[in-house]
């Protein structure tokens, strides 16, 4: 195909050239002339519904909307003119008449892009009676509320939620001045299929769709008053890249990064956008020690680290290097990650040492030792290529929502099909099937999609006629299947479930592809990372004699059961003082948030690393992850020359 | 089933023709039921049933039975034509089961036709003309030929109406169908089937009139595999059903069309965007789609030709928006029906992205005929610009209502009032509404226009689709505005802001002004944004919203500034402005249902009472009021309006006149007036209750004016005028009788003695007749006519008097001379009767008395020996098409003349200020202007102001020859304009008018004890004893009759039913 041609044309009296097939609002844009817009957004598709972008046309008395109309070798258009002016006026004029606009009292008030507009125009009254009739404003939803009444109907959550979400959860209903975004036809958001992705309220342009999260607008102040700051979300591992606006020291909102060309296209999922404007807990910022009566007393950091120190090496020296284990969050970055394991082993010289995922961890590494070198997973792109989808063990909404999102794309966009096996199917009739089997009964299904009738023979009669039957004849159907296995299979299914995924993987392996079709679905972004380290460790003491404990968090405001409940010392670094982990802590040392940090990443396909640089700063109190690591390290030194010398 | 051939075609063809012969041998008789919704609506299933019983019952196997659509007028449904072997069809209206029955005995069974239940004989289609002897029972059944209401039409789209069965392909092909298809298929090229469209000139009928065969040659041109060919069936302006009726009773004909589309642009599939709330067009597109399916003519290798096309019908939800191509098609492709931009344009990326042509059904329908016939047959007749013909919908305030197709170029006036009938209940023609919500009206100025694309669009309308709404002088037309724009509300899709909130606030305002909450600067903002939301709007719909706004703007601008201003609706139609509408028509705003009231109840001194509120001259009114209040009177709903001229006759006849006291001079300014008539003596009581010290002028002996030495005393007797004059007097105002200003007193002298002038000179001095021979002793004016008779100076007649005119004045002059001994009295009027502009009373009582009315008739010499006049040459005259009267304008038929014997030629055609006064004041710096026509120019932005200083001017001598109420009513206004102008001058506050008295009336009786009764009649003197004297003619009502007719008042002014 030939490229473009290039042509001329004039705006506002000047010449200038432009590709075939661009929008006069394009070719404006690219020579500097500004065209005020609403209902357009450069991430999304054009809708020419708001219409306060027209021009005029060689003189023409219809005025066009210049996001929609294509150049033309020659035209002469006109920006601005005084009737233009008026007719823009008159159109903000109505947008403002037509439902409750009063800025004072919106969430948005100086972060909007209609009262952005009003003063650019200098609208300093309405003459057309308010048309308000009172709207509902839906709540129901845990981080968006869509406050109906601030509508300006431009669209753009509609086309985002098609088009970046892929999740076709919002769209229009009813019709003219009675026209409302509804979710799932017109259905509150809170009960539809919202996956929470938040990129309707990312591209929202006044208040109506705003997140719950955010503090008072007051707080906000203007939007040229705050910092923005690139970086990427660490969360699951696909490394979606954000925007962070920060004002004082506080994150204001999380924006994706549209256009981007990513597989995510630029949006972000509910753990990216919304979880880091949420704490979880109070924020730790300085050290506590619990007391003999079970209180919990301030500390200064000199006193936290010797008390850490004597404690960990004392338990040490009293019951044996199997008594002591550190214990780390596979989220951390990987420098955080090294510095914990080299204090725990070389300094604490601790007899065990793990990351709290370290059972997954093992699960699919001895699977994939089984597998042998020739397996290779899949990388999250294959998604879209497949024609079925095989989701197996996965939640994918409360794990990995924005793998989630990729599914319900592909379903959407490439009208792929969709199997579920396992017990939470997060699809409802989208999935062509759903086997609901639970624990080791996943891998049996898997088992039994391709083994002879007879080795399966009890498993078939139990199934067949609760969707086996459809599973198989689905799956044979299909050209391009990909599977993706998911947490409850590593955990409940076990290394015999995932090696019967990666054994059916292996068998519909494409024959000139570099990996076979499965995706194993890893607790945390840096999972990976912690593992390949060495932190899920086979060669471990029993956790049965552990007495005391050195944790790593990230964010985690529980710590499970992995550390035993008759432990004697557990000194904890965490961000937060949560009620869970205090219960089992006898120490608990600050510790900067995964937003207040720098450090490397490895994504979900274990090859590309990022790198990633603070977006706010810590607490004066709160010392950087590495430098509490080194004065433990210290600490721990000291403790043992001490006592050597003594 | 077979898939048929050509050959089939022509098999079938011969087959279905001969079947349908009816003759002595075979079948005898065929009953056709015309069956479109509109005769299912009006029973005529229940007909086609009770025929079927009948027909079985009478075991007669050489009878059928058939059915068709609808036939075209659709007012009279159910219809039903009878064929019988040797004899000319006849068409019966409004059939009922029991006439049905009638008809099948009398007429098929017996031969005897029931001529009272016929319509009409013959067929509209030229084809089936009928050459042979009309049988003498049909005689007296009118000819197709010579109803109006068929005779201007031309079926062309429409050429199967009332002819075939929707159900039968058989019978499609035997008129010619799918003959086309095969010809495009067999014989022609795509690039000459496009040729042949464009060279045709057909312009798509569904609205915008775009060329049918461009938009083909752009589809054509584009490149790819897969084509779309769409039909338009979304029809959804208001009263719009051409479509409809198409796809009911002919859907073959737009399938055939699509086929012939399809091959021109290269396209195998299609579809039919039908709206559900067509459920028989879905039901019969879908029969003959799979009935053409079946026999190869959809589908695979049609005709064996190699060529393939399919479609479908896809159900719309009833969105008017989905009317519009982009939206139509987003629709089809399952998405919410919205609009997209264009460019790109469907014929490049249309439906699902591909090349798409989409064709209204009336459109697509025309194609086979074209093909067929050719070109140059569609082009013969309409305009150069405009070809062929187009169906429009008549719907409204007309006699005839239903589907008519017309040549383009016919006049709009041709439409309304030859086919459809004219307005109904003898109301007069307000607007016509072209295009549905996207048109806008066309007033009675331009009836004269040429329907077709060129002309209707410089009107401020469209020919759209062809919905054609006729209104009468009831409709609102800001009302009118306001429901079309609450249409274009309710369907706009929302997604573009001019047309989701533009449209409702322009909503907003028209509500506000309808509901006399109008403010200053209103119809300003509604300019402003009509245009603004026209260009700038998303798609058509919104871009043409605004058009019923500016096009009533244009036209009636003054019922708008009424609203606002005045807080009046001049149509009495905005009910929330008002009352009662007789009180509102009233242009004195009496109020009418108290004093009928009062009448009830026998309290005739408090009626009279009311009556004096508003009116100084009610008794003169209850005689020769045009009664405005009457004509909007809700008991027309019912059965007739109540007579409120008689009974207010009565109260000032009956009732004790209530003494009213002597009005106290309380300001220092004088004013005066010149003229005692009404519209004077009205200024002089009004401003005289405000305070004033008045001074009549009046040239003549006596007061009066027109009422004096216009209006014959047989209509008014001179006692009741003298007594209303008589009130004003001794009011306080001072009246000088024979002083005429200009000959006793100068202009300069009123001017420097008074503060304000008020000039209600009238209009004393008729026309001329410019004819030769006007100079001709024996030739006069009729005001200067009437009012020598008035002066008791009886002048010389003559025993011939030839009245020329066909207003008021010359009936009263006809009516005078023949009280003065005249025995022949003719009046010439050059239009026709219904034309006259005089009270239909009036004319009647005429010619009861004997005056000899000639119309289509001008004077076109005077003759005669010497200088007096003996004869009349008079021209007859033709009707043309319309002028801006609203009426045929009449054109001299050439050769054709006639002579009457003269010896009095009175010109009754106009009046105007008499020359004297206009030189008296024009001579000096009075301010006062005169139009070309000789009448009092006013100010604008004021109702009376003639003058720069304070000089104002109302009644005959501003509006010509008037009725007495709007000279009382200008006479009123004046003294409040003038009152006002001196207040605002010194700084006061403006005048408050004293309260009135309530009055407690009886509750009204309730809704269910109404029963219909017609309006009493008023008793006259008997024709041969009145024409001989001036005696008063209407001897007016007795108590009994009074009290009769009072009571048929429905109470209107009340809002709830007391229970």
């Amino acid at each position: 195909m030939e490229a473009p041609a290039r042509i001329k044309l004039t705006i506002d009296g000047r010449e200038v050239e432009a590709t075939e097939g661009s929008t006069i609002l394009d070719v404006a844009q690219a020579n500097g002339i500004r065209i005020p817009t609403l209902c357009h957004h450069p991430g999304l598709s054009s809708h020419g519904g708001c219409r306060l972008c027209v021009v005029e046309i060689d003189g023409a008395p219809r005025l066009a909307a210049s996001c929609v109309t294509p150049i033309r070798k020659g035209m002469a258009v006109v920006t601005v003119n005084d009737r233009i002016i008026e007719a823009r006026r008159t159109i903000l004029e109505y947008l403002f008449s037509e439902r409750s606009h009063f800025c004072m009292f919106c969430a948005s008030s100086g972060d909007c892009e209609l009262q952005a507009l009003a003063y650019e125009y200098q609208l300093d009254h309405v003459d057309a009676p308010s048309l308000e009739g009172l709207f509902p404003t839906d709540a129901s939803h845990p981080d968006l509320v869509i406050d109906h009444n601030r509508c300006i109907l431009c669209g753009r959550c509609v086309r985002a939620c098609h088009e970046v979400a892929g999740a076709g959860v919002l769209d229009f209903h009813n019709r003219g001045g009675r026209t409302m975004i509804g979710a799932d036809l017109t259905g509150p958001l809170g009960q539809s299929t919202c996956l929470s992705c938040g990129v309707c309220e990312q591209v929202c342009p006044t208040g109506a769709i705003h997140n719950r999260h955010q503090t008072h607008y007051a707080v906000h102040g203007k939007d040229k008053d705050w910092q923005t700051i690139e970086s990427f979300c660490p969360s699951c591992g696909l490394h979606c890249r954000t925007v962070n606006y920060v004002r004082n020291n506080h994150l204001l909102r999380v924006e994706g990064l549209l256009n981007d060309s990513g597989v995510d296209r630029g949006q972000l999922c509910r753990l990216g956008r919304f979880e880091p404007l949420m704490s979880p807990a109070v924020r730790l910022d300085k050290p506590l020690l619990k007391n003999e009566s079970g209180q919990w007393v301030e500390l200064e950091w000199p006193e936290a680290l010797s008390a850490a120190g004597k404690s960990l090496a004392g338990l040490r020296r009293k019951e044996g290097q199997g008594a002591v284990a550190g214990y780390v969050s596979s989220a951390l970055p990987e420098d955080e990650l090294a510095g914990f394991k080299e204090l725990v082993l070389d300094k604490l010289k601790a007899g065990r040492l793990d990351c709290l995922d370290g059972d997954i961890g093992r699960k699919i590494a001895l699977a994939l030792k089984q597998a042998g070198s020739r397996f290779k997973e899949a990388p999250l792109s294959a998604v879209a290529e497949s024609d079925l989808i095989v989701l197996v063990g996965a939640d994918l909404e409360s794990t990995h929502p924005m793998v989630c999102g990729q599914v319900r794309r592909a379903l959407m966009e490439s009208k792929a099909k969709l199997a579920v096996i396992g017990p939470v199917n997060n699809f409802g009739t989208w999935a062509a099937v759903h086997l609901p089997v639970e624990g080791t009964d996943m891998g049996r299904a898997l088992k039994a999609i391709t083994a002879d009738s007879a080795s399966m023979k009890d498993f078939w009669s139990a199934w067949e006629g609760k969707g086996l039957t459809q599973l198989t004849e689905t799956f044979y159907a299909s050209r391009r299947p990909i599977l993706i296995a998911g947490l409850e299979l590593t955990l409940s299914g076990g290394v015999d479930g995932l090696s019967e995924a990666i054994r059916l993987a292996e068998a519909r392996r494409q024959a000139k592809a570099s990996y076979s079709p499965l995706i194993i679905l890893k607790p945390s972004g840096n999972s990976e990372a912690a593992w390949r380290i060495g932190l899920a460790g086979e060669t471990a003491a029993p956790e049965s004699k552990i007495r005391g404990a050195l944790v790593c968090l990230d964010g985690e405001v529980e710590i499970g059961d992995t550390i035993p409940r008759e432990a004697e010392f557990v000194a904890v670094l965490t961000p937060y003082f949560s009620q869970q982990v205090a219960d089992r802590a006898h120490l608990l040392l600050p510790r900067p948030t995964a937003l207040e940090s720098r450090g490397t990443y490895t994504g979900l396909d274990g090859s590309t690393r990022m790198e990633k640089q603070p977006v706010l700063k810590a607490p004066r109190q709160v010392r950087p992850l590495l430098e509490t690591l080194n004065a433990l390290a210290d600490a721990l030194q000291g403790e043992s020359a001490g006592r050597g010398k003594n | 089933m077979r898939r048929w051939n050509v050959e089939d075609l022509y098999r079938i063809k011969g087959q279905t023709v001969r079947g349908q012969i009816l003759d002595s041998e075979g079948i005898q008789a065929r009953l056709t039921v015309h069956m479109g919704t509109c005769g299912i609506s009006s029973g005529a299933d229940k007909v086609y049933s009770a025929l079927q019983e009948e027909l079985a019952a009478s075991k007669r196997q050489d009878i059928v039975l058939a059915t068709s659509g609808c036939a075209g007028i659709c007012n009279r449904e159910p219809l039903v034509t009878v064929e019988k072997a040797g004899q000319e069809a006849v068409k019966y209206a409004d059939v009922d089961v029991d006439t049905a029955l009638r008809i099948f005995r009398e007429h098929v069974l017996e031969d005897r036709l029931p001529g009272d239940l016929a319509l009409v004989r013959g067929w509209e289609q030229p084809e089936r003309a009928f050459d042979g002897v009309v049988p003498e029972t049909l005689t007296n059944v009118a000819s197709i030929k010579e109803l109006p209401f068929f005779n201007h039409q031309e079926l062309r789209v429409m050429r199967n109406r009332g002819l075939i069965s929707a159900d039968s392909m058989e019978e499609y092909i035997g008129v010619d169908g799918y003959f086309g298809a095969a010809k495009a298929l067999f014989q022609m090229t795509p690039h000459e089937i496009v040729n042949e469209v464009k060279s045709s000139g057909l312009r798509g009928r569904g609205g915008a009139g775009f060329p049918t065969g461009l938009k083909w040659e752009f589809a054509a041109a584009s490149k790819s595999e897969i084509k779309y060919v769409l039909c338009n069936a979304d029809e959804g302006d208001p009263g719009a059903f051409m479509d409809r009726c198409v796809l009911e009773s002919d859907p073959h004909s737009v399938i055939e069309g699509m086929i012939i589309a399809a091959r021109a642009i290269g396209s195998d599939r299609g579809y039919i965007y039908c709206r559900a709330e067509y459920p028989l067009a879905v039901k019969t597109l879908n029969q003959a789609i799979d009935q053409a399916r079946q026999h190869g003519l959809l589908g695979h290798n049609i005709l064996n030709s190699g060529f393939s096309f399919d479609l479908e019908v896809y159900r719309g939800a009833g969105a008017f928006v989905c009317g519009e191509e982009t939206a139509l098609m987003t629709s089809i492709e399952g998405k919410r029906g919205t609009p997209r931009p264009r460019p790109p344009f469907p014929a490049v990326s249309g439906l699902w992205k591909k090349p798409t042509i989409l064709n209204n059904v009336e459109t697509l329908s025309s194609i086979s005929q074209i093909i067929l016939k050719g070109a140059k047959w569609f082009k013969s007749v309409g305009t150069p610009r405009s070809q062929g013909t187009k169906v429009f919908a008549l719907t409204g305030d007309v006699k005839n209502v239903g589907l008519v197709e017309v040549p383009m170029g016919i006049s709009l006036g041709t439409i309304i009032n030859d086919i459809g009938g004219g307005i109904p209940k003898g109301k007069k023609f307000k607007a016509v509404q072209l295009g549905g919500p996207s048109g806008g009206c066309v007033p009675l100025e331009h009836l004269g226009a040429s329907v077709d694309y060129e002309t209707i669009p410089k009107l401020g309308a469209i020919v759209g689709s062809g919905g054609m709404i006729v209104m009468d002088e009831d409709k609102c037309m800001v009302d009118v505005a306001r429901f079309f724009m609450e249409f274009c509300v309710d369907e706009s899709c929302g997604k573009c802001t001019p047309c989701r909130v533009g449209t409702r606030q322009m909503l907003n305002i028209l509500t506000r002004i309808c509901n006399g909450q109008g403010r200053e600067g209103d119809i300003e903002t509604l300019e402003k944004w009509a245009v603004i939301i026209q260009n700038t709007a998303l798609c058509g719909l919104g871009q043409t919203a605004p058009n019923p706004v500016l096009s009533t703007l244009r036209y009636f601008r003054n019922e708008y500034e009424a609203h606002i201003k005045d807080k009046r609706c001049p149509a009495v139609a905005c009910a929330t402005m008002f009352q009662s509408p007789c009180q509102h028509a009233c242009p004195l705003g009496m109020d009418v249902p108290t004093y009928v009231a009062l009448v009830k109840e026998e309290r005739l001194e408090e009626a009279y009472r009311v009556l004096l509120r508003t009116n100084p001259f009610p008794s003169v009114c209850g005689r020769v009021c045009d009664h405005n209040c009457e004509s909007k009177c809700r008991r027309q709903t019912l059965d007739e309006s109540v007579h409120i001229k008689y009974l207010k006759r009565y109260i000032t006849d009956n009732g004790p006149r209530p003494p009213m006291a002597r009005a106290t001079v309380n300001r220092l300014e004088k004013v005066a007036v010149i003229g005692g008539g009404p519209s004077g003596l009205s200024a002089a009581w009004e401003l005289a209750q405000r305070g004033y010290m008045v001074v009549v002028y009046e040239a003549l002996p006596e007061a009066g004016g027109m009422l004096r030495y216009g209006i014959p005393e047989y209509r008014l007797p001179r006692r009741a005028l003298r007594a209303e004059i008589q009130a004003i007097v001794d009011l306080g105002v001072e009246l000088r009788t024979g002083v005429m200003v200009g000959r006793d007193i100068s202009w300069e002298d009123l001017d420097a003695r008074y503060e304000a002038i008020y000039v209600a000179v009238g209009a004393q001095k008729s026309t001329r007749l410019k004819v030769e021979g006007e100079n001709r002793s024996g030739v006069m004016g009729a005001v200067e006519f009437l009012r020598r008779c008035n002066l008791g100076q009886k002048p010389e007649i003559g025993s011939n008097v030839i009245v020329v005119g066909g207003g008021n004045t010359a009936i009263d002059s006809a009516r005078t001379a023949l009280r003065l001994g005249a025995s022949e009295v003719t009046i010439l009027y050059r239009r026709e009767k219904e034309d006259m502009p005089a009270q239909e009373e009036e004319i009647t009582a005429a010619v009861e008395e004997g005056v000899n009315l000639i119309t289509l008739s001008a004077p076109a010499r005077l003759a005669g020996g010497g200088d007096r006049v003996e004869e009349v040459v008079c021209q007859r005259m033709t009707l043309g098409d319309y002028d801006a009267s609203g009426r045929r304008k009449p054109l001299p038929l050439a050769g054709a003349e006639f002579t009457l014997k003269a010896d009095t030629v009175i010109s009754a055609i106009g009046q105007q200020v008499d020359a004297g006064f206009q030189e008296q004041t024009s001579g000096h710096d009075s301010g006062i202007e005169f139009s070309p026509q000789g009448l009092v120019k006013i100010k604008t932005g004021s109702r009376t102001r003639a003058g720069e200083t304070l000089v104002f001017a109302g009644g005959d001598a501003v509006t010509g020859p008037g009725m007495v109420v709007w000279a009382i009513r200008d006479g009123i206004a004046a003294a409040e304009e003038i009152d006002a102008s001196i207040r605002a001058r010194n700084g006061e506050p403006a005048w408050q008018k004293p309260p009135v008295e309530p009055i407690e009336l009886l509750p009204p009786i309730v809704e269910e004890d109404i029963r219909e009764s017609q309006r009493s009649p008023m008793p006259e003197l008997p024709a041969e004893e009145r024409r001989n004297d001036f005696r008063e003619v209407e001897l007016g009502f007795d108590a009994q009759t009074a009290l009769a007719e009072a009571c048929r008042c429905l109470r209107c002014d009340i809002n709830e039913a007391v229970e």
